[in-house]
């Protein structure tokens, strides 16, 4: 059954439908989540409230086809409130964390220290790789990053993207490429390449 | 084509939205410009690495309270039942007012206005200082003023719920006692009626009784002579 069917089931009073839209969103959206905001904790609150506004504002919806880019949009705009609300509390803003970076390049994560030195024969488990790029991808600016994690992790179009975010389809591709690009300096920097990242597994 | 016209057309490449015609132009650029080839490689390499990064199971179960719309409108049911008239609706907020007053007041809120800010403060919750210039004595003393003015209020809005609620009982007994003194007439001039006629027929019968008999005498009389 697709997402516009189980909608409209549940708006036409079927509200026990959501609980398989629940199912079958709830992987992709909280590893959205995660890759956004790089807190367990954090994807975990930002997840359910997620879902808590689609269940709420479902009625809304004008077109269920549409489903997927409203359940990013919803996601994307929750994970930046949250963000601002975090960089309020610790009056840290990740764009200052970039900018320490680029003054000083040898702010490396700790695992990857670790790992470094005992380089070829320690073994990058998952869970090392995922600490060292959602390190990675906290050090771009907020708007290159969501780009990133939509076309690399969701696998959504740019147009789909341009459409989600509310800006002009170039902008969207400028900022995947240069988030890209800002990712292979940081990559080069911490002396991570793909073939690293093979011989390890 | 120059090397930052093709770049825009690397993102579309690696990503396999780009058309036929800019795939063309890109893979003629490609063989001629060893350091746009070098920079796309590098890109990919870049996205192979993110692409290292796997999907995670939620460790937790998004909770979703299926029950709140339906808990809701059976609360509105049970309302439009308990207050099905609009005139009984405003007497209920009327009341809720009233009991919300009341625990303003039993909790000793006070809310003051200082320097462009609104505060609110509950006299159960927080104690106010025993340190406070003139000016907060000053602000305590309205605020005592208009709490004893609140109290004030709510009381004469409660006397005058009362009064209004006995006035209207009283104007439903009397209501009562008038409709069934009106009844209570009618019964009595249609027991009247009824025992007027049994009486009408009774006399009657009797009359021709009495006829019959004096009728029968005669006869026996004129019968012995």
């Amino acid at each position: 059954m697709t997402d516009a069917q189980i909608i409209n089931h549940i708006l036409n009073g079927d509200r026990s439908r959501f609980n398989a839209l629940v199912w079958q969103w709830e992987k992709p959206i909280y590893n959205f989540i995660l890759r956004y905001v790089g807190n367990k904790e954090l994807a975990r609150d930002v997840t359910q409230k997620t879902f808590m506004r689609v269940y709420k504002n479902l009625s809304k919806l004008k077109d269920p086809t549409k489903f997927s880019s409203w359940i990013y949009q919803i996601a994307s705009n929750l994970c930046k409130d949250e963000i601002k609300k975090m960089s309020h509390r610790n009056f840290i803003s990740l764009d200052l964390i970039h900018e320490n970076n680029e003054n000083n390049g040898h702010l490396l994560p700790d695992q990857l220290k670790e790992s470094e030195q005992s380089l070829p024969d320690a073994k990058l488990n998952q869970k090392q790789i995922c600490n060292i790029v959602q390190k990675a991808l906290k050090q771009l600016p907020e708007e290159q990053r969501v780009v990133i994690i939509m076309k690399e992790y969701q696998g959504l179009k740019f147009k789909e993207i341009a459409e989600m975010l509310n800006q002009p389809l170039n902008t969207i591709k400028s900022r995947m490429y240069y988030g890209l690009n800002g990712l292979r300096k940081i990559f080069e920097r911490w002396q991570i390449t793909e073939e690293v990242l093979n011989y390890e597994m | 084509m120059k090397c930052n016209q093709i770049q825009t057309l690397f993102m579309d490449f690696l990503y396999d939205e780009i058309s036929n015609e800019d795939l063309r132009s890109l893979e003629a650029h490609l063989s001629e410009c060893g350091a746009c080839q070098k920079e796309l490689e590098s890109l990919k390499k870049t996205s192979h690495i993110l692409q290292k990064w796997e999907d995670v199971d939620p460790d937790f179960n998004v909770v979703m309270v299926t029950e709140k719309v339906s808990w809701i409108s059976r609360l509105k049911e049970s309302l439009a039942q308990l207050f099905p008239k609009p005139k009984n609706v405003a007497h209920g907020l009327a009341y809720v007012a009233v009991g919300v007053f009341l625990l303003l007041a039993i909790a000793n809120t006070e809310i003051s206005y200082r320097q462009g800010e609104f505060k609110l403060s509950m006299g159960l919750l927080s104690k106010p200082s025993s340190q406070e210039n003139p000016e907060n004595s000053l602000t305590q003393e309205f605020l005592d003023q208009w709490q004893k003015e609140n109290y004030f209020l709510v009381n004469s809005l409660i006397q005058q719920s009362e009064l209004k609620q006995k006035k209207e009982t009283a104007s439903a007994i009397l209501q009562l006692r008038q409709d069934l003194e009106r009844q209570r007439i009618e019964d009595m001039s249609l027991v009247g009626y009824g025992l007027d006629n049994i009486e009408r027929n009774t006399y009657h019968q009797i009359r021709r009784t009495d006829n019959s008999l004096n009728e029968l005498i005669q006869l026996i009389n004129a019968q012995r002579k």
